[in-house]
């Protein structure tokens, strides 16, 4: 008894209720058993999951009891997979997509080993999707962020830079913008990063250009300052990486903002900060 | 000797297009001699200091072409704007030829070789601000302000590498009309 119930946590025993034990091998056991059957990988792979179609507990409705331990789990498992991206933005600012690999993400983020493949199926392009999923909403965010704080959008696109310029400055000049590192590595090769990154750069200028709208400036001078401003603070933070310094972010944010303010409607509050910044 | 220096710029040639493809951690000097049909041994003979060598050369490479090609323009065009749109029209057509493949090699480089090699950053930002540089020369002998000619040559370049940037992902060329359609703008910016 004193065994079977040592060896309960490790080889995953379900103790019934009449007090009889039945062994459930754990999907590593099965691995082991169905490999020394003497099929090959790909094959003991289909046997698994095959097999664990089979396993009792699959089938069986949790207790109350197993049921916690499941929520528990998950809760558990999503904060995992939350810092493990939070990882990956950082480490893809700053090394690219190439050049971080998935052992640096786990090691950044505490995270096991084992648990790269548990989290992300899809290996490091799933990975990225997210990274460039979390950057996309985190750069909407900054964007209506900054429009709130702002008395009118010319103000807008200055804190926007300031923001960007503030990140660049505090992480030493090394981490920029996640989407462009893979854009301009995986471009042409990835299609799905590809889309990803496109879709970057779309929603950004959306949230820009929507505050310009409702300062009420033309429709389409809107969505064209929305998308220089978008193309041109990525330029700028790519400057500001090489020359070690604010300044191209700084030239680029009083530069796009006068060009904002000279489209605003006259009558609103033209800005002082406009001609101020010239 | 003249051999040499041919496989060397054939290799710096190739170097060329596949950092500007794929950037910096993602090419190998075994794709660059085969790209530049030579052989493997030439690598570390014409490169000694291997990848980081080839990739300060393609910088140097890519800047110097940057500088003449504002110059060239300069000659060709009267007045700013018409300057500037050139430019513009130069680099969007560079881009549309390789098919959104090829955009610019110092920004493959830089966007995560700074955190690697020192050098090859310096190199860069060198090359970068002798770019800004060129532009400005080329606003100001147009007849503009020199203080604006230098803000505005500081955005346009940022603005010609983020069109570039997002050119790729998007792959239309809609980036560059759109910020041809801000160059008054931010030519009569500074005088507010």
């Amino acid at each position: 008894v004193q065994r079977s119930r040592s060896r309960d946590e490790y080889t995953n025993t379900a103790v019934q209720p009449s007090g009889q034990s039945r062994r459930i091998p754990t999907p590593r056991r099965r691995f082991f058993i169905l490999s020394m059957v003497g099929v090959n990988r790909t094959r003991t792979l289909l046997l698994m999951r095959w097999s664990s179609r089979l396993s009792p507990r699959m089938s069986a409705a949790p207790t109350p009891q197993q049921q916690g331990i499941v929520t528990d789990m998950a809760a558990r498992r999503t904060d995992t997979r939350d810092r493990m991206i939070r990882s990956a933005v950082r480490l893809f600012q700053r090394h690219g997509y190439v050049g971080t690999t998935m052992l640096q993400v786990v090691e950044d983020s505490g995270a096991s080993r084992g648990s790269i493949y548990f989290h992300f199926r899809g290996g490091k392009e799933e990975l990225a999707r997210e990274v460039l999923d979390r950057s996309r909403r985190d750069v909407v965010k900054l964007a209506h962020r900054c429009a709130e704080r702002a008395t009118d959008p010319s103000e807008t696109v200055l804190r926007l830079a300031d923001v960007l310029a503030d990140g660049m400055r505090n992480s030493g000049f090394v981490e920029g913008c996640a989407a462009a590192t893979m854009a301009l590595e995986m471009t042409p090769a990835c299609e799905v990063l590809r889309a990803a990154c496109d879709g970057y750069f779309v929603e950004w200028q959306r949230a820009l250009s929507l505050h310009f709208l409702d300062a009420g400036m033309p429709r389409t001078r809107a969505q064209v300052l929305a998308s220089v401003a978008v193309s041109t603070l990525e330029g700028a933070l790519i400057l500001a990486r090489t020359s070690l310094s604010t300044t191209p972010l700084d030239v680029a944010g009083t530069e796009l903002s006068a060009l904002v303010s000279a489209s605003l409607p006259l009558g609103r509050d033209r800005s002082p900060k406009g001609s101020e910044a010239a | 000797v003249a051999r040499q220096s041919n496989t060397q710029a054939r290799m710096v040639e190739a170097g060329e297009q596949l950092l500007s493809e794929r950037g910096y951690g993602n090419v190998t000097m075994i794709e660059v001699v085969d790209k530049a049909g030579a052989p493997r041994g030439s690598i570390y003979y014409h490169f000694p200091g291997g990848k980081e060598d080839l990739a300060t050369k393609v910088v140097a490479k890519v800047g110097e072409e940057a500088v003449q090609l504002v110059d060239w323009v300069a000659t060709k065009t009267e007045g700013p704007e018409a300057f500037l749109h050139l430019l513009i029209e130069r680099h969007r057509k560079r881009l549309e030829r390789s098919d959104f493949a090829q955009g610019c090699a110092m920004m493959g480089i830089m966007v995560n070789a700074s955190t690697q090699s020192e050098p090859l950053r310096a190199a860069a930002a060198d090359a970068f601000s002798s770019w800004i540089n060129a532009v400005a020369q080329g606003l100001t002998s147009k007849g503009v302000q020199p203080g604006v000619a230098r803000r505005a040559a500081a955005t346009f370049v940022a603005g010609v590498e983020g069109a570039i940037l997002v050119s790729r992902t998007t792959r239309s060329v809609a980036p560059f009309s759109l910020l041809a359609g801000v160059v008054p703008g931010l030519l009569t910016s500074g005088d507010t």
